[in-house]
C-alpha cells in the first residue's frame, strides 16, 4: 500500500514538475469582438451614439507571461473602460491563472460601445447587456487561447522617449509624459511574437460623434507593430487624465478628426516602441513576481455615485459610498508594473514612475477598473477646465 | 479656508522660491526650471500641513 501511495505521490509531483515551467514562457492571443450588427458608441457619461460605418476592428488581446510556476495575464480590451464587475465575469472563466493575476484594462477609444451602462436620459442606458457578455467570453478565449500557446521565450524591455506629433496635454500642452514603456517576447528563433506598448494618450482622434466605430489610432499601432517585425501588439494605456490626448492639432488650428489621422498616429507611435526596443539585451529568464492590494476609495462625487448606482452592472454596493478596487504590481525582469484603476493625471504618473523601483517603470492605465479621473487634493476641484465631476473623490490619489 | 472671502498673500514674510506639489516636482520638462529654482520636493506638503493646521485652530477658538 506504501509503494503504490509512493508511486502515486512521485507520478502528483512528476507531473507538477511538467506544468510549472521554470523557463520563462509567452504567449498572446487576440479576438475580434466588432459588434455585428454595429452598436453605438460611448466617449463618457450621457447616450451613446448611433454608427452607420467601421473603421477597423474593436479587439480584446491577453498576452501571459509564466515563469516558475507564476503566470500573469496582460488584457487589453478595446473600450472606453472596462469596469471590475466585466473583469470578474472574464477571469471567472480562466481556471489557469489566478484571478488577481489577471489585469484587465482599456484602450480608453472614445468610439466604442459603452462598458460602464451610463444612463441615456430616456430611463435607461444604451449598453447591450448581451454584447457585453460576449466580448467578456471572448476576453476569456484570448486569455485561454494566449496559455495554450505559451512559448519559451525571452524579453526585451525599454523605456524611451516618442519622438513626434503623438500626444499633447489639452489643457496645457507640454504637460504630458512623452515616456513610452515596450515590453517585446522574443521566440527560439530570435523573432518577436508580441510586443506590449505602454503610453498615455486619448485615443479620440474620431471621437463618438462622427458616426463611426472604431479602435481609432490603437488599430493602426497594432497593424503596424505587426508589419514592423513585432509580432502580434497589445496597447496598454498610463496615466491620460486630463487631459492628455492625441495631437491632431491641424496647421490651421482646426483638430484633424480622421482615419487617416488615427493611421498616421498609430504608426509613429508603433515605429517609435519598435525603435525605442530595437537593440535592447533580451532578458533571457526574467522572473515575475504579481502582487495585488484591494483599495477602498471614497466615492465623493454625486455624479460618479449615482452613476455607479443607477447602472444596471451594479458597478457599486447600493448602501455605501464607497467602492473598493484593486492594485496590482507585477515584477518582470528588471522591470515594474503598476496598475491605476482609473485615469490618472501625468503628475500623478510621473510621481508613481519616480517612485517604483524598477529599472524600466510602466503604469498600467484604466487597468482592473475605470473609475473616472483621479486627481491629487491640489488639483481637485480647482481649475475650471479640471473635469472633477468624472473623479470619484477627493482622496482617490492619495 | 473659512472667509468669505480668501487671500492668499504670495511670496510674503520670506521668498523661498517655487513651491510645487510632490506630484508636479521633478515631473514634466516644462518643470525643470521650477523644480531647480524650488526648495524641494516636500516644501508644499508641509506648507500645505501647516498652514490649514493655522485655520483649523483658528477657527476652533
Amino acid at each position: 500500500m506504501k509503494t503504490i501511495r509512493f508511486i502515486v505521490l512521485f507520478a502528483v509531483a512528476l507531473g507538477q514538475a511538467a506544468i510549472a515551467h521554470a523557463e520563462f514562457r509567452a504567449g498572446i492571443a487576440v479576438r475580434v469582438v466588432t459588434p455585428e450588427p454595429l452598436l453605438p458608441v460611448s466617449g463618457g457619461v450621457g447616450p451613446s451614439n448611433p454608427v452607420t460605418k467601421k473603421h477597423g476592428d474593436l479587439t480584446v488581446r491577453a498576452m501571459v507571461i509564466e515563469s516558475d510556476g507564476t503566470r500573469v495575464a496582460f488584457v487589453s480590451t478595446d473600450f472606453l473602460g472596462f469596469p471590475a464587475v466585466l473583469g470578474d465575469r472574464v477571469r471567472r472563466q480562466v481556471k489557469s491563472i489566478p484571478a488577481a493575476h489577471i489585469l484587465i484594462g482599456a484602450t480608453h477609444t472614445h468610439s466604442a460601445p459603452d462598458c460602464y451602462g451610463f444612463p441615456n436620459g430616456r430611463g435607461g442606458t444604451d449598453a447591450d447587456l448581451e454584447y457585453l457578455n460576449f466580448v467578456c467570453n471572448k476576453a476569456a478565449e484570448a486569455i485561454n487561447e494566449a496559455v495554450a500557446g505559451l512559448q519559451p521565450a525571452s524579453l526585451r524591455i525599454a523605456t524611451g522617449k516618442a519622438n513626434g506629433k503623438i500626444a499633447y496635454n489639452y489643457y496645457a500642452p507640454q504637460l504630458y509624459d512623452p515616456r513610452c514603456n515596450v515590453m517585446q517576447a522574443i521566440g527560439r528563433d530570435g523573432k518577436p511574437f508580441a510586443t506590449l506598448v505602454n503610453y498615455a494618450i486619448h485615443p479620440e482622434v474620431l471621437g463618438s460623434s462622427q458616426g463611426v466605430l472604431s479602435p481609432d489610432m490603437v488599430g493602426p499601432l497594432y497593424d503596424r507593430i505587426a508589419a514592423g517585425g513585432g509580432g502580434t501588439g497589445i496597447f496598454m494605456n498610463g496615466a491620460q487624465g486630463g487631459m492628455v490626448t492625441a495631437d491632431v492639432r491641424g496647421p490651421d488650428g482646426k483638430d484633424v478628426q480622421t482615419w487617416d489621422e488615427c493611421r498616421r498616429i498609430g504608426h509613429l507611435l508603433a515605429d517609435e516602441a519598435l525603435r525605442i526596443v530595437r537593440g535592447s539585451v533580451a532578458q533571457k529568464n526574467p522572473k515575475i513576481h504579481c502582487a495585488w492590494r484591494d483599495v477602498t476609495l471614497p466615492v465623493d462625487s454625486p455624479m460618479l455615485l449615482a452613476l455607479l448606482k443607477t447602472s444596471p452592472l451594479k458597478l457599486a454596493k447600493p448602501d455605501e459610498k464607497t467602492i473598493t478596487t484593486r492594485v496590482n504590481l507585477v515584477h518582470v525582469g528588471d522591470a515594474q508594473i503598476l496598475t491605476i484603476p482609473g485615469e490618472a493625471l501625468p503628475n500623478i504618473g510621473y510621481y508613481l514612475k519616480r517612485k517604483m523601483k524598477g529599472q524600466h517603470n510602466f503604469l498600467f492605465g484604466l487597468t482592473n477598473d475605470a473609475l473616472g479621473y483621479i486627481l491629487t487634493k491640489e488639483d481637485w476641484n480647482s481649475f475650471p477646465a479640471r473635469r472633477c465631476r468624472t473623479s470619484a473623490t477627493t482622496s482617490s490619489a492619495k | 479656508m473659512k472667509g468669505q472671502h480668501n487671500f492668499l498673500f504670495g511670496l510674503t514674510n520670506d521668498a523661498l522660491g517655487y513651491i510645487l506639489t510632490k506630484e508636479d516636482w521633478n515631473s514634466f520638462e516644462r518643470y525643470d526650471y521650477v523644480t531647480r529654482t524650488s526648495l524641494g520636493e516636500s516644501t508644499a506638503g508641509i506648507l500645505i500641513r501647516e498652514s490649514l493646521s493655522l485655520v483649523e485652530e483658528a477657527a476652533a477658538k
